[in-house]
């Protein structure tokens, strides 16, 4: 075999092996192949002489540690997973982790529902003190407009007027912010999930 | 020889031979392996792992047309050998001490 062949073949089982500086390790390989010609042995004997690539990835993988390996192979399933839509290690991994990432979910999913909830309530107690003020003018002017059947005494048919006028302005003078205020709040809301979304991801 | 201490011997053969001078590694793969067995798969990391560690640095040099590296040794390469020898020290009396014991048990 010549160098250029024994070389190929070490880059094929190094991207197989998912070994990252691979330029790097062809570089050291054909450096020491190229010494070895240059002290006197022939190419096909420089090449034999090194080990096979099983070897030199299994040495390459000893000097790793064993949680590095780990995070590669979990990585490399990942990729795959992503480009296949299959991962076997990530399914044994899904399965074994099931005790923990289950309450971990569910409590995530909690979390996040709840957020949603209080967000909302924001937005309708907002709103509720526009309806809130609303009503009371619309009740106030009812009241006034019974007090002329008799059903309601003058005074309070007065107090009902004044209410109805002070609540019914107030109400005309929030309309515009409380709007405003409800639709911003409400257009935060799924820019806010999207963000918690993406941070999941 | 037990995987740990042979990585642990290696690094110090490494750094030895650098302490020489810079040398490159078909070179040192040819000086160590007059006293330790060692490959270019062993060197490989080895270098990488103490180029890591800071105890020793490296240049690229044009050398017959090609790139050819060239490895020295760092003042922090030079006191991790100091602390290997530091390290061996105690396990040689340790070693003393076995030997002893089971010389007269078996005596």
């Amino acid at each position: 075999m010549l160098k250029q062949e024994f070389l190929s073949q070490l880059r094929t089982g190094l991207e197989a092996a998912s070994i990252e500086d691979i330029d790097e390790c062809i570089d050291y390989y054909d450096e020491m192949i190229s010494d070895r010609i240059e002290s006197g042995i022939s190419e096909e004997n420089a090449v034999a002489q090194m080990e096979s690539v099983e070897s030199i990835i299994s040495n390459y993988k000893l000097e790793k540690p064993v949680t590095k390996l780990i995070m590669d192979k979990v990585q490399k399933s990942h990729e795959e997973a992503k480009g296949k839509g299959k991962g076997t290690l990530w399914i044994v991994l899904a399965i074994i982790g099931f005790p923990i990432w289950l309450p971990i979910l569910i409590v995530i999913f909690v979390l996040l529902f709840t957020l949603y909830i209080v967000l909302w309530s924001i937005v309708i107690a907002i709103f509720s003190v526009l309806v809130a003020l609303g009503a009371t003018a619309i009740c106030g002017l009812f009241t006034f407009i019974l007090m002329f059947t008799g059903f309601t005494p003058w005074s309070l048919g007065l107090f009902a007027l004044g209410a109805a006028l002070f609540t019914g302005g107030l109400a005309v003078l929030l309309w515009h912010p409380i709007w405003s205020l409800c639709k911003a709040v409400a257009g935060m809301i799924p820019s806010i999930f999207r963000k918690i979304k993406k941070g999941i991801a | 020889m037990d995987a740990q201490l042979r990585r642990g011997i290696l690094d110090a053969c490494v750094l030895a031979v650098l302490e020489r001078g810079e040398s490159y590694g078909y070179k040192l793969v040819s000086d160590i392996s007059t006293f330790i067995e060692i490959t270019e798969s062993t060197l490989y990391p080895i270098l990488k792992r103490l180029e890591a560690q800071n105890m020793l640095t490296v240049r690229k040099a044009e050398y017959n047309g090609r790139l050819r590296k060239y490895y020295s040794i760092t003042d922090s390469g030079r006191a991790r050998i100091d602390e290997l020898l530091g390290e061996w020290e105690e396990i040689v009396k340790v070693y003393k001490y076995i030997a002893e014991e089971r010389g007269d048990k078996n005596a």
